[in-house]
């Protein structure tokens, strides 16, 4: 039982990777010459994927060519090839982890800023909650200056004592979870 | 050119009295409703496909998540994630506020002090309660340092509750002060480009002084408005790490 079937247009898998390839990059789904790199770093940026799909095509079209009839001509020239990728690729490994390091922060570090302002608003919290219970207890007892002078000065310390736990300089104390 | 225009309560429409006091619908609460709004969209939006592959809008919500649930590991530990929603809450309802304040003709909510006080009393109140819950009156240790001479240690208590009651307030007036003065500087240099324009040619070239600074203290209050709330978050998480371990 044979069929006589024949394709209207020639779907060889050839000609359909060249059609959905062609479809895909240019401008149907990947509307981008250019796409934006999102992926691990490493990977450089900005792969130009008409250079890629060019690259498959010709490779698809020397493979229907001369299918394993001449060996690899340009081995050496491969082989070059090959070790500066994986120089390349060495030199992107060993950059990565100083990139991300911890160790030393950047001069615009914004969290240095973050705790300029803390550190500025901890000192005066301290004083004006002292003042205000100060003069509080000074409405509510009459024993008019002395309240607010004693809790001027504890307010005072209160507040440097904020600054020196913000900054570091002494440990938390009692809020200090570790102890 | 009032550069204090800008913080303006203004009453939209009465919604409903309480004694002698209208309760109006201002543009304060109109522009909270919105950042709500904005929230709630970029959330929902970015849930709704749950790829294991995040899209662009999943990306963002997932970075946010991470940030705030990281801030809140590495600070009060892990069982401080019981506050997760509340810090997240509150994290990204005064991001969306202060970034929501740098469009030109928006209101900036958090430049009310009493919006930041309400924020800062919700976190005092929070560890002040749960602290007293779950650790009875041994929260009180949170005042008394152990290894302290008994002759100093009035001394020391009284500076610790001082120190516990300034929290609120160094909390409260830090984000509020950033923003209302970052804005009223703003306000300020904007007012200055317009009045050198009014002079002529020479006015013209004298005011690209003030248009240049403007626009850098426009990426500056930026930076302010990410900053401000990243440092309201992470004090939230310090505070509420006393409630979780107050002390030895």
């Amino acid at each position: 039982m044979t069929t006589s079937y024949t394709a209207p247009i020639p779907c060889s898998p050839s000609v359909l990777f060249h059609f959905f390839f062609r479809h895909l990059t240019e401008g149907a789904i990947l509307d981008s010459h250019k796409p934006n790199q999102y992926g691990p770093r490493g990977l450089g940026d900005g792969i130009d994927l008409a250079e890629i799909s060019a690259g498959v095509v010709s490779m698809a079209d020397a493979r229907e060519k001369d299918d394993r009839e001449q060996p690899l001509a340009d081995e050496p020239a491969l082989s070059a090839r090959l070790k500066r990728l994986g120089e390349e690729l060495g030199h992107v490994q060993s950059k990565r982890p100083t990139e991300s390091s911890p160790d030393q922060p950047a001069a615009s570090d914004p969290s240095a800023m973050a705790r300029g302002f803390r550190l500025s608003t901890e000192l005066v919290a301290g004083v004006l909650v002292g003042a205000a219970l100060g003069w509080i207890i000074d409405r509510w007892l009459g024993i008019s200056p002395w309240g607010m002078i004693v809790f001027l000065l504890l307010g005072f310390a209160a507040g440097v004592l904020n600054v020196m736990r913000a900054a570091g300089v002494v440990q938390s104390g009692p809020l200090d979870p570790k102890q | 050119m009032d550069p204090i225009h800008q913080f303006e309560i203004k009453n939209l429409f009465p919604i409903f009295r309480i004694g002698g006091t209208e309760i109006a619908f201002t543009n304060s609460a109109l522009f909270m409703l919105i950042a709500l709004a904005l929230i709630l969209m970029l959330m929902l939006g970015a849930t709704r496909s749950r790829a294991l592959v995040p899209g662009r809008l999943q990306a963002v919500a997932e970075i946010c998540y991470e940030f705030v649930a990281d801030t809140l590991r590495s600070t009060a530990g892990p069982e401080g994630m019981k506050f997760f929603p509340l810090v997240f809450s509150i994290f990204m309802f005064i991001l969306v506020l202060n970034v929501m304040g740098i469009v030109p003709y928006a209101f900036t909510v958090t430049s009310h002090i009493i919006i930041t006080v309400a924020f800062a009393l919700l976190v005092f109140l929070t560890v002040v309660v749960y602290g007293f819950w779950r650790h009875g009156l041994r929260f009180l240790k949170l005042f008394v340092p152990s290894g302290i001479p008994i002759y100093i240690l009035p001394l020391v208590t009284a500076i610790e509750v001082l120190s516990f009651f300034s929290r609120p307030v160094s909390h409260s007036v830090r984000l509020f002060a950033n923003m209302l003065a970052g804005h009223i500087t703003l306000k300020v240099f904007g007012g200055f480009v317009v009045m050198l324009g009014g002079f002529g040619l020479l006015g013209w070239l004298g005011a690209a002084l003030p248009l240049a600074l403007t626009t850098v203290l426009t990426a500056l209050e930026l930076l302010v408005a990410l900053l401000q709330a990243y440092v309201f978050a992470i004090l939230t998480c310090i505070y509420l790490s006393d409630a979780l371990h107050p002390g030895h």
